[in-house]
């Protein structure tokens, strides 16, 4: 994104006291072949991205299986190594730092993940799982951590009784409960929440998006909220980015994206999620989107959009529109925004 | 009104395991009507799989149908020999499953797949039977259909393989069609082609469908009427509009209260429901869903409410509706 884009930011009130910058970030995985196993292709999983997190946000971060917002997650935690750009936390420039100066980072930024089954160690029991980050990072004594891991089992709704048992004693709820307490262990000030709660219940997610949300009031925290569920987005979100092909398409208020999306690929995503009224099922006009999600490896010229959108012109196949501030107050990146 | 296409009776579908026998489903009544949708909605583990399962009668050891009667046109599903069941599966009823790269074949190709179907059911000969292979997957929508049919599942986005699930299971014009989570493993953009297909199709042949899910948002856009499964058991029934504006039963009224609304206000807390679903092998005597009931009296913790007549085409189980 170029500068004027970031002083459109600046504009939005986006600059001040920003906790995690994110800029021109590209992250390409290597396809290797042939005899030598040279690199044929990348697949471009994120392909410049710019991005600011203010403090005591929740950020929602949409988008399709596929589109890159895990990878990009990551990439900000530098659990992978972005290829290009640079990440600033608190001003500190991750990409740049020295491996040692990184470790002491990562106790600031911490990550929920989707799968309460496979993120949790099953052969340790859920004391040993959350105390593990204060033993990693030698906070306090052994009775020190054992009062802190007591402490946060309550926070987060688990019987401290129950310290003793192992992960598959417990529900999917109760799990993801696991994970969300080891995140907090070390009093992180960011935390990247990877769609945690695709894999619940009805009934579940409503708990864990109501202690999520307690949480951040509580300790101040930053969420960075991925998810391919729309209405749970603009539940938690602050604002919200919606992210198609390793690009942002959209980003702004939640107000504004839901009330008044530009980008058509954000208004055939609202359109295309279910609503749990039959009136208003009823009488919507819905888009159908034809086709599938190209290919990452290799996307197509200009908007990364333009073989599937309905206003396409012959300038969106040849010019890749900026993320640019349009009239309804948020970014977003096509040449024919709007409804 | 014309004989019921499917009429199930007090089906009970237990599992008999190692720590003790697991009433999957107990106790459950319901009928289709030519033409009807029925959604059927619940949380993992209330029994809706089974229920399916059960109708086509492919409950697997240790799972077995202890009660209750299912009757196809008249005729009772459970009295069928394995000759009549051929019959039935796939052709007079078929299913669709959530997953489409575990239930299509890694190793054959499409076309073999659609048209083995066909062949079984519709005695065509090979030629035929590609053609016919052809024509649905044409029907599914998908582009240079011919040529396509020598591909395999790989070779198709997740999408595309759910279309060819959609057209095998369509391919012998069955009456009834038992979609178990079609859409879960989908992208939303991908989910509102594959719904808009499965509700076109429905209604140019006229099929039955039983809709299973746990999305309240595909039902409100897709279903007549909705069944919603507690603990195996039927909590209420009604029509879809009636469950979503006056839903009787408090679990239906606490689902709808736990997920955020695209309309609702940001940031406004969510009416979570406590606890977690009882274990289905040692149930609570009364209503399943009284320990986690904010109505809940003495009298519901001892006395199990029977499915019964609430408002106009509404039935709910339970003493203190609405």
């Amino acid at each position: 994104m170029a500068a004027e884009a970031i002083d459109q930011l600046a504009q939005l009130g986006v600059s001040n006291d920003t906790l995690v910058d994110v800029r021109d970030v590209k992250v390409y995985f290597p396809i290797r072949g042939g005899l030598l196993g040279r690199t044929v292709a990348n697949v471009k999983a994120v392909d410049g991205v710019d991005l600011q997190i203010k403090r005591g946000e929740v950020l929602g971060l949409v988008g399709e299986s596929g589109c890159g917002k895990s990878t990009l997650g990551r990439a900000i935690l530098q659990l992978i190594k972005p290829t290009a750009g640079h990440v600033f936390f608190e001003g500190q420039d991750l990409t740049r730092i020295s491996p040692n100066a990184l470790r002491q980072r990562r106790a600031d930024m911490q990550m929920i993940f989707q799968d309460p089954f496979s993120s949790l160690d099953p052969r340790f029991t859920v004391g040993r799982i959350i105390s593990e980050p204060l033993q990693n990072y030698s906070r306090g004594n052994s009775a020190e951590r054992d009062h802190r891991m007591r402490q946060l089992m309550e926070v987060v709704g688990l019987n401290p009784k129950w310290m003793q048992r192992y992960p598959h004693e417990f529900s999917g709820g109760q799990r993801q409960r696991i994970g969300i307490a080891r995140a907090l262990a070390l009093n992180p000030k960011f935390i990247v929440a990877d769609e945690p709660i695709s894999a619940l219940d009805v009934s579940i997610q409503a708990q864990v998006l109501n202690l999520l949300a307690d949480l951040r009031e509580q300790f101040s925290l930053t969420y960075l909220f991925i998810a391919h569920n729309l209405s749970a987005i603009k539940h938690v979100s602050t604002r919200v980015a919606v992210m198609y092909l390793g690009h942002i398409v959209e980003l702004g208020s939640s107000d504004a994206i839901y009330q008044n999306p530009q980008h058509p690929y954000t208004i055939a995503l609202l359109s295309a999620s279910p609503v749990p009224d039959p009136d208003v099922e009823l009488t919507r006009r819905r888009i159908i989107l034809t086709g599938d999600v190209p290919s990452p490896v290799n996307p197509p010229t200009g908007c990364p959009f333009h073989p599937r959108c309905w206003k396409a012109q012959p300038i969106c196949r040849e010019v890749r529109p900026p993320l640019e501030l349009k009239a309804t107050g948020q970014l977003a990146a096509c040449h024919f925004p709007g409804a | 009104m014309a004989e019921k296409l499917l009429d199930v009776q007090n089906l009970r579908t237990h599992f008999f395991t190692r720590s003790g026998v697991v009433k999957a489903v107990e106790d459950v009544s319901f009928s289709l009507e030519e033409g009807e949708t029925l959604g059927v909605v619940g949380e993992s583990g209330c029994g809706k799989s089974v229920t399916a399962l059960s109708v086509m009668r492919l409950v697997d050891q240790p799972g077995k149908i202890v009660g209750g009667s299912i009757l196809f046109r008249g005729q009772d599903v459970l009295e069928m020999d394995q000759g009549e069941l051929h019959d039935l599966r796939g052709g007079k009823i078929s299913m669709i499953f959530q997953d489409p790269m575990t239930s299509l074949n890694p190793v054959l190709t499409i076309g073999f797949q659609i048209a083995e179907a066909v062949k079984a059911h519709l005695k065509l000969d090979e030629k035929a039977a590609w053609n016919r292979a052809a024509e649905m997957l044409d029907r599914v929508r998908i582009p240079e259909a011919r040529r396509r049919l020598d591909h395999y599942p790989h070779e198709f986005s997740g999408g595309m393989r759910q279309r060819v699930m959609i057209a095998i299971a369509l391919s012998c014009n069955p009456q009834i069609l038992v979609a178990d989570e079609p859409t879960t493993a989908l992208d939303v953009t991908i989910q509102a082609q594959v719904l808009e297909l499965m509700k076109g199709l429905a209604q140019e042949f006229r099929t039955a469908t039983m809709l299973i899910t746990h999305d309240l948002g595909v039902v409100a856009g897709t279903c007549d009427r909705v069944n919603v499964m507690y603990a195996g058991r039927v909590v209420e029934s009604a029509p879809t509009r009636t469950i979503f504006k006056t839903p009787a039963h408090p679990y239906t009224q606490a689902l709808l209260q736990a997920i955020p609304r695209p309309d609702s206000l940001p940031g406004a807390r969510l009416a979570a429901i406590g606890g977690q679903p009882p274990n289905l092998i040692d149930l609570p005597p009364g209503c399943p869903f009284a320990p986690r009931c904010r109505k809940a009296q003495p009298r519901c913790r001892q006395e199990l409410p029977p499915l019964e007549t609430k408002g106009p085409d509404q039935k709910a189980a339970c003493f203190y509706p609405y």
